[in-house]
């Protein structure tokens, strides 16, 4: 399901721009598929397939930026990294508001667009790894049982064990108990791993 | 007692308008000529004494509505079509005036050709055909820049390749030979700018219509690209040709496909398209359409449009229609409006074919 390669997706109407485009980014070494239009980018793409987009701001029928937002509407992750020419700077900070991850002005510098290419796929590496993570968080903490999901409330609270076994009528030795359970449960090395993961779920 | 009119008393009448530059007739309420000067005998080719007391009728062109010029006297100022002594016709700008004081009561008509009202204004062409160049700067700046960056990443992919070897040689040429390509693009694009730009005397060419709109039709896509603009350009093959200004049919076509193109700015994307299109015509001339999908034009313009300075639009001199008009009837042709169906507004122009074909 997941592609391991990231993949740089090309969209641009201009032949030449885009084939030389495309065979740039190829001979630094990159995965590149390019498309003529967004609607032939979109049939063609695959929300679990890593990588980044390439985008001309300026296109007939379905422009860069209504591209961005049917992206944004349907949750895409993928980082948008639009290509502008002269002129076009109201464009350009249009599609940053809209989350863009950055915006490269023709022509380019080759040492830029690489750059700007590599983080925006090192970024989007990391956004999946981080919301994989989040997914398990998330199926951990559905594991739990009520009682020790109040343990994990108060446990990342800060409550010292005594304060909640009187709390909760138990003694301190079952606390302790539920208290192991959760940190198992949760795959949790410290108190701090643990405060971490509860943090990042209640963020995302 | 009658108190003789100022002018009767310091010029005679005939001297008067003989000193205008312009064919000048004066008319009685019948609408015959009591009057006509030197210039109306230079350009049309009548001398006063073979039209004294004829109707004005007779210079309406055969061809045509008769009473066309004596409809246009009845207005301020009309477009017409005069038939020439020698039998031909031309397009002319008919102006009438009421001389208040005489009695009985006289009118004075002036007739311009297109040709002449051009010749008169070369320099409001100029500044016309520079205007809308000038606001197509934008355009013409992304177009370059499309073949330059494709250059520089062509330079760039070949620079890497050559540094990690093993490199093939054959992808390294044929990134060099899309280099010579994408400049020779680039090239071609600064000579259509270049021809368009240059002042220089009218020189009218016998021309297949299709190439003239061919030669300009990258710059108008890219006009449309822009504004995320559907261009279909359906061009008739086999056209017979016609005798044109090369630089001054493409700025009437420039100025159109601008117009549509901005007609279509509160349009739906979807919905946006121009359509450019050339046809023959059943009377033998070469027409070119130019339809948009846009609101069309609402009665009160529709009167004024053809002025100068009229403009609708926040930018712009308001010169592009009226322009095209006198440049089309210095063509011997004409440009007209009508409603495009189902909706949009579509103006065309047709130029007669050359002859001897």
């Amino acid at each position: 399901m997941t592609n391991t390669t990231s993949t740089v997706f090309v969209v641009d109407d201009d032949d030449a721009v885009r084939r030389s485009l495309s065979l740039l980014l190829q001979s630094a070494g990159l995965s590149v598929e390019h498309f003529a239009s967004a609607r032939e980018f979109l049939d063609r793409y695959d929300p679990y397939c890593p990588g980044c987009v390439v985008l001309d701001v300026r296109m007939p029928e379905m422009t860069g930026l209504e591209l961005q937002e049917y992206l944004n509407v349907h949750g895409a992750i993928l980082p948008v990294i639009f290509i502008t020419g002269h002129g076009d700077v109201p464009m350009a900070v249009e599609a940053m508001r809209h989350g863009a991850f950055d915006f490269l002005q023709k022509p380019f510098v080759d040492q830029d667009l690489l750059d700007t290419v590599r983080r925006a796929v090192n970024q989007d590496r990391g956004n999946r790894v981080r919301l994989q993570e989040h997914d398990a968080i998330k199926e951990r903490l559905v594991s739990l049982t009520p009682r020790e999901r109040e343990i994990l409330d108060l446990v990342t609270s800060g409550k010292p064990n005594k304060v909640m076994a009187a709390q909760l009528g138990v003694s301190q030795r079952t606390v302790e108990i539920h208290r192991a359970r959760v940190m198992e449960k949760m795959c949790a090395g410290s108190l701090a791993q643990l405060v971490r993961m509860v943090m990042e779920r209640r963020q995302a | 007692m009658n108190t003789p009119t100022r002018t009767t008393v310091l010029i005679d009448a005939q001297a008067f308008i003989d000193s205008l530059p312009d064919a000048a007739l004066i008319l009685d309420e019948e609408g015959n000529v009591q009057l006509s000067n030197r210039a109306l005998e230079k350009q049309l080719g009548y001398s006063p004494r073979e039209l004294h007391e004829r109707n004005i009728g007779f210079l309406s062109s055969a061809d045509t509505d008769e009473l066309l010029v004596l409809r246009a006297v009845n207005d301020l100022s009309a477009d017409a079509v005069a038939r020439l002594r020698n039998g031909k016709s031309i397009r002319v700008q008919v102006t009438c005036a009421a001389l208040e004081s005489s009695d009985p009561p006289r009118r004075l008509v002036i007739i311009r050709s297109a040709q002449q009202l051009l010749e008169l204004h070369p320099r409001l062409m100029e500044v016309s055909r520079l205007a809308t160049l000038g606001e197509m700067a934008a355009g013409i700046a992304h177009e370059l820049n499309q073949p330059l960056s494709a250059i520089a990443n062509y330079a760039q992919a070949a620079k890497w390749m050559l540094d990690s070897p093993p490199h093939d040689a054959a992808e390294i040429k044929e990134s060099l030979a899309e280099i010579t390509t994408q400049a020779l693009r680039a090239g071609s694009i600064i000579k259509r700018l270049r021809a368009l730009i240059q002042k220089g005397e009218s020189q009218r060419e016998t021309l297949i219509i299709d190439d003239v709109i061919n030669e300009i039709k990258d710059l108008l896509a890219t006009e449309a690209r822009l504004k995320s603009v559907r261009l279909i350009v359906l061009l008739e093959p086999d056209l017979p040709p016609v005798v044109v200004d090369r630089i001054q049919i493409q700025q009437v076509l420039l100025s159109l496909i601008r117009n549509a193109v901005e007609a279509l700015e509160n349009t739906a994307r979807e919905h946006r398209e121009v359509k450019v299109r050339t046809a023959l015509r059943r009377d033998g001339s070469i027409e070119v359409a130019v339809a948009d999908t846009g609101p069309g034009v609402t009665v009160a313009i529709e009167d004024r449009m053809f002025l100068p300075f009229s403009t609708e639009k926040q930018s712009g001199a308001g010169l592009g229609l009226p322009m095209s008009k006198t440049i089309v009837e210095a063509h011997n042709g004409a440009l007209v409006y009508r409603p495009n169906e189902p909706r949009g507004a579509c103006f065309s122009f047709h130029l007669p074919a050359a002859r001897g074909r």
